[in-house]
This record gives C-alpha cells, sequence and structure tokens, in this order.
C-alpha cells in the first residue's frame, strides 16, 4: 500500500495542474479547519450565523473592518466565506459519501444478483437520470423544505445513481476474471469472493468520480440556495451570499460594478473550489487508470 | 478402485429466456464420454469455440451439467451436498490460461497462497503455514523472498508458476489445466510444461490438458480427445494418434500444424466449405473433403480401430 501511496504523490508532484489541484483543496481544508481563528465566533450557538453590524440596506465596499465588504443588511463577506468554506466541505464531503455508500449498495445488489433484481434497480436509477438532476433535486428540497439539512438529502437523492451505474458495471466486468472463477474453485463462498476479490477491484473508479463530484455537489447547493431552497437568508453559505447579492449584481445605472465586491469573494470561493477539486479528481484518475501503469 | 474423473453422456446447452418467443438455445457439449485414470494426462484438442473450456467449467462445478454425469472420484458432482463439494474441491485444482487475469492484482503472492488454506482451514499455525508456502513456491521455481510481492511485478511465466502453486496449495489429485501455456512465450512454454511433467510425476496428478497445440500435447499427454463442435470424435494414446489419425477432422488439424522442415503432407482439409450438409448426422460433414452420400444418414457412433483408439468417422478405417 505504502508503494501506491508513494506513487500517488509522485504522480501528484510530477504534474502540474495536479499539484495546483491539491494546492487549492489543502488551502481550502486549512481554511475550514482554522475557521474559528481565522473569523472568530460572535454566536456560539450558531458560528454559521452571519454576524450583522448594522440594519444598513447597501452593501459596504471592503475596508479594515470587514476585509471583504458586507452585503445587503450588512452582514460580513470575509466571515461568510470563511465559514461558508467549512460548510462546503460539510456538505460535499457528506453528500458525496452517502451517494457513494447508497451507489455501491444498489450497484452491488444489482450486479450480484443480476436477473430481475439488476432489471428492477437499473430502471430505478435511470428514472431518476431522466430527470436533469437540479431540476429534481429542486423538486425533492421544495418538498421537504428549505433547510440545509434537508438540501443535503435533496442532493445525495440525485447523486448516487451514476455511482450505483458505475460499481455495477464494474463489478459485472471483473466478475468475468478468472481470478473470480478460481477462488470459486478453490471453494470460495459468495461474500468472501464479493468483499475480498471483486468489490476491492471494481471499487476505484468510483472513487474517482467521488472525487471529482465534491465540487459538482458544493455546485449545486450553491444553486438550490441562491434559488431560495438551502440555507436560510443570514448563514454563512456561498449559494446564500450570492443570493444576498441579487438586488446589487448589476450595480447602478452607469457604474455596472458598482457592487462588485458582493459577488466577487463567495464567487471566487466557489469558482476555486470546484476547480480545485477537480483537478485533484484528473489527477486520481490519471494515477489510478490502469492503462497509465 | 475408483477412476479420478469420470465423465458420462454429458450434454450442456446454454439457455437464454426470452420475454417473448422461443427461447434461444445453443448446445455446446453433446454426448461426452471421458475417463481419466489415476496418474494420467488426458489432452484435449479442438478449435477454438469447439467446448473445450465449457468441459472444463462442467468438471469444475462452475456451470451445471444439463444432463449425464460428472463423476469425481466415484461421486456425481450435480447430486452432492454444498458442503461436500467443498471437500472435493480439495480433490479436483484448475490452471487457467491467461496468467494476467487469474491473479487478483491487489493481493500479494502470500496472500494469494493462503486463500486455499484460510477457506478449508488448513495449516493455521502461523509458523507452520510460512514454512508451508516457501516450500510451495520453491516446488514450483519461485523463491520464498517472492512471497510478499504483487502479481504485476511478475512476467507471464512467474504467474503461471503462481498459479500453479494455488492450485497445488490443496494437494489435489486432479489438475484441470485449461491452455495453461498457450498466452506464454515459446521459451518460457518449455518451462512451464516441464515443471507440469515433473509435479504430474512427483505428486501422482491426473491432468485434464486442454489445449489446441499438438506439439504440446504430444510432449505432455499420454492419451488424446479430440473435440468438434461439442463432441469428441477421436480418441487415442498418443502417439498412436500421430502416427495413425483416423478423423478426417484429426487429420485436417494435424496437416495445419506448421512445420519448420517438412513440407505438409496433404493440404488442409478445412479450407472448402459445403454448407447445405450442415443437418446431416456426421457433425464434421460440412467441412469434410471425403463425405460420402452415405454420411448424411449414418449414425453417429464410435467403432474401435486400434487398442485403445476409438473414432467416431463412418468411413473406416482410413488408410495413407
Amino acid at each position: 500500500m505504502s508503494m501506491i501511496n508513494e506513487r500517488i504523490l509522485k504522480r501528484i508532484y510530477t504534474n502540474k495542474t495536479s499539484l495546483l489541484g491539491l494546492v487549492i483543496v489543502v488551502f481550502f481544508l486549512l481554511v475550514a479547519l482554522l475557521a474559528p481563528v481565522l473569523a472568530p465566533v460572535e454566536n456560539p450557538n450558531n458560528p454559521y450565523q452571519l454576524p450583522q453590524k448594522s440594519y444598513q440596506i447597501a452593501p459596504q465596499p471592503p475596508s479594515a473592518q470587514n476585509w471583504f465588504g458586507t452585503t445587503e443588511q450588512q452582514y460580513d463577506l470575509y466571515y461568510g466565506v470563511v465559514w461558508g468554506t467549512r460548510l462546503a466541505f460539510k456538505i460535499g464531503l457528506t453528500v458525496t459519501f452517502f451517494a457513494f455508500l447508497i451507489g455501491l449498495f444498489v450497484g452491488g445488489v444489482a450486479a450480484y444478483f443480476g436477473g430481475k433484481t439488476d432489471e428492477v434497480l437499473m430502471r430505478l436509477t435511470d428514472i431518476v437520470f431522466a430527470v436533469p438532476s437540479l431540476v429534481l433535486a429542486m423538486v425533492i428540497a421544495a418538498m421537504l423544505g428549505p433547510d440545509i439539512k434537508n438540501m443535503m438529502i435533496a442532493l445525495t437523492a440525485v447523486a448516487w445513481p451514476s455511482y450505483a451505474r458505475l460499481v455495477r458495471g464494474d463489478i459485472l466486468s471483473v466478475k468475468q476474471r478468472d481470478f473470480v472463477t478460481a477462488a470459486r474453485t478453490l471453494g470460495a463462498r459468495g461474500p468472501r469472493i464479493l468483499l475480498r476479490h471483486i468489490l476491492p477491484n471494481a471499487i476505484y473508479p468510483s472513487v474517482v468520480v467521488a472525487s471529482l463530484d465534491i465540487g459538482y455537489v458544493v455546485l449545486t447547493a450553491a444553486s438550490l440556495s441562491f434559488l431560495g431552497l438551502g440555507a436560510q437568508p443570514g448563514t454563512a453559505d456561498w449559494g446564500q451570499l450570492i443570493a444576498m447579492a441579487r438586488n446589487w449584481v448589476l450595480g447602478t445605472p452607469g457604474n455596472p460594478f458598482a457592487y462588485w465586491y458582493t459577488v466577487a469573494a463567495p464567487g471566487g470561493a466557489i469558482f476555486m473550489f470546484v476547480l480545485g477539486w477537480n483537478l485533484l479528481g484528473d489527477a486520481f484518475r490519471d494515477i489510478l487508470d490502469p492503462r497509465q501503469v | 478402485m475408483t477412476v479420478p474423473v469420470a465423465i458420462k453422456q454429458l450434454y450442456k446447452t446454454y439457455t437464454r429466456r426470452r420475454w417473448l418467443g422461443k427461447n434461444w438455445e445453443k448446445p455446446v457439449l453433446k454426448d461426452i464420454n471421458l475417463t481419466l485414470e489415476e496418474n494420467h494426462v488426458l489432452g484435449l484438442v479442438g478449435e477454438s469455440g469447439c467446448g473445450k473450456s465449457t468441459l472444463c467449467k462442467v468438471l469444475l462445478g462452475i456451470e451445471t451439467p444439463s444432463s449425464g454425469q460428472v463423476l469425481v472420484c466415484g461421486k456425481d458432482t450435480a447430486r452432492i451436498s454444498k458442503s461436500e463439494f467443498k471437500k472435493l474441491r480439495r480433490v479436483m485444482q484448475v490452471v487457467y490460461q491467461d496468467p494476467y487475469s487469474s491473479l487478483d492484482p491487489r493481493m500479494t503472492v502470500r496472500q494469494i497462497l493462503s486463500e486455499p488454506l484460510d477457506i478449508h482451514g488448513l495449516k493455521k499455525d502461523r509458523a507452520e503455514r510460512s514454512a508451508f508456502l516457501s516450500e510451495l513456491l520453491a516446488s514450483v521455481g519461485l523463491s520464498a523472498a517472492q512471497l510478499d510481492r504483487y502479481p504485476h511485478e511478475f512476467s507471464g511465466g512467474q504467474r503461471q508458476r503462481i498459479c500453479i502453486a494455488r492450485a497445488l496449495a490443496l494437494d489435489p489429485k486432479i489438475l484441470v489445466a485449461d491452455e495453461p501455456v498457450s498466452a506464454l512465450d515459446v521459451s518460457v512454454q518449455a518451462q512451464i510444461l516441464n515443471l507440469l511433467k515433473e509435479i504430474k510425476t512427483e505428486r501422482r496428478l491426473s491432468m485434464l490438458f486442454v489445449t489446441h497445440d499438438f506439439a504440446v500435447a504430444r510432449f505432455l499427454c499420454d492419451d488424446i480427445a479430440v473435440m468438434y463442435q461439442g463432441r469428441i470424435v477421436e480418441r487415442a494414446p498418443a502417439e498412436e494418434l500421430f502416427e495413425n489419425p483416423q478423423h478426417p477432422y484429426t487429420r485436417a488439424l494435424l496437416s495445419a500444424v506448421p512445420s519448420v522442415r517438412a513440407p505438409r503432407r496433404e493440404p488442409p482439409a478445412t479450407r472448402q466449405e459445403w454448407p447445405e450438409r450442415e443437418q446431416w448426422n456426421c457433425p464434421f460433414a460440412g467441412r469434410c473433403p471425403y463425405a460420402q452420400p452415405s454420411c448424411e444418414k449414418a449414425p453417429f457412433a464410435f467403432q474401435e480401430v486400434a487398442p485403445r483408439h476409438s473414432c467416431s468417422c463412418g468411413l473406416l478405417p482410413f488408410k495413407k
């Protein structure tokens, strides 16, 4: 295993774009971990509650006090971006983890039992695929009510089918290989073959997709928050910060960039976060692709 | 004394159920009768798609026979319980053709060789197991220092040695070898064949050796059975088969063997095809240059042409 880790690190170091991805993701990770230090909490009951400086409507440009400026109703953008990073990791990792788990289970069962079970489960995933995922997530989130937890449920509900399909396909192809038949002739039973031979060889493509997915999940979460189906106003959430900037994005007549800072910081954060995970995911794909070895 | 393997009137048909209309059916093995004697190597020769590998799968219990019997050490594999079959697995092991896909790439050699012992709960003591694995690896010509390596660190020939070691871990009496050398370089082939021959003598193994290479079959096999379209068409001791091939298909196969020195004895007979003879009783009629009108109705039956040498062609004996 250590040998594989060494290879992964070597690959990442020698490839500039994957190194950039790693740097970006590690940077965001540090921000998320050090959030209480970087932006001291003002409401200990709910650290994701944005501190409100005053009740003045118009956003204020960056200043010594509010580094990234303030948005509508004087919510501090710096605080929002820092704690929003922590929330982004929370959403991205939780949703991807559960989607991966559900997909692994459904795909595994479909491939293992085959026949009618396979048919039913795969048609179910097709149904989810048939509806554009953002629309479906919006419908589910709207049905459950606007709340971060409900938004994560909605995101998981649309993310798992791609894992199910991928895992099923990989299991079916590994199942054909001689070492699986050889294990059967040695007398190994189903569960042993599945856990020791099939899954370890079939899981890696899904891991790559998962690493690419974390960025997209955060992007979709921001879209839902923007539409008012996720985080509530006043929450330190990137999508929510952009939603609060909605009235100011166009600037004033004659000066379209009058309130540029209302979207610059949260928008930039989303952009960099998705980019980082994308580059890192590409690196994982290159490393785990057997043709590259 | 029961023979290690006896196959009686074995049929295997693959079917695919359809939602509408007739089920799709493909008969792969037809009326196979074979016996494998103790410490003998039985070669199974035939072109690709003739059912050689399917026969191995049925014998190993990976596929179930459609009808007929497979007796391993006198026990009908289709009728015994699962736990009894598991005991029978220790008697019969397999080596596959492709050494690249028959070893789990994420397991070390130690894990690969330990697996059969784990499954059957053997050699649980740590020191005892370690010694056993080293000895096992040495017996196939690899060193104990290579135990903690991964399969991708080995060459094709070495991987095939690991596969053989895995098959031998349970000390079987029967070894099924499904084209074990056809994926290897010629020079490596010779090493693996020598190893198999050695093991066969030392452990008194009976072996079913599938191949499409007559030179390989001649080197290793005591008896040879020739398969065509799911049927055995000729069976004879190896030397007898090469000296006195009877069935037109066997002769066609032998004449198609490329040789460096000798020119072809007769042109490969299977160049021409007669599709209108597809429905004849003789399965080879569609490609047989010697076919007579009588072949259309003649029943498929074996006749003895020499001691232990039987052939299914109705036009026998063939004279050179």
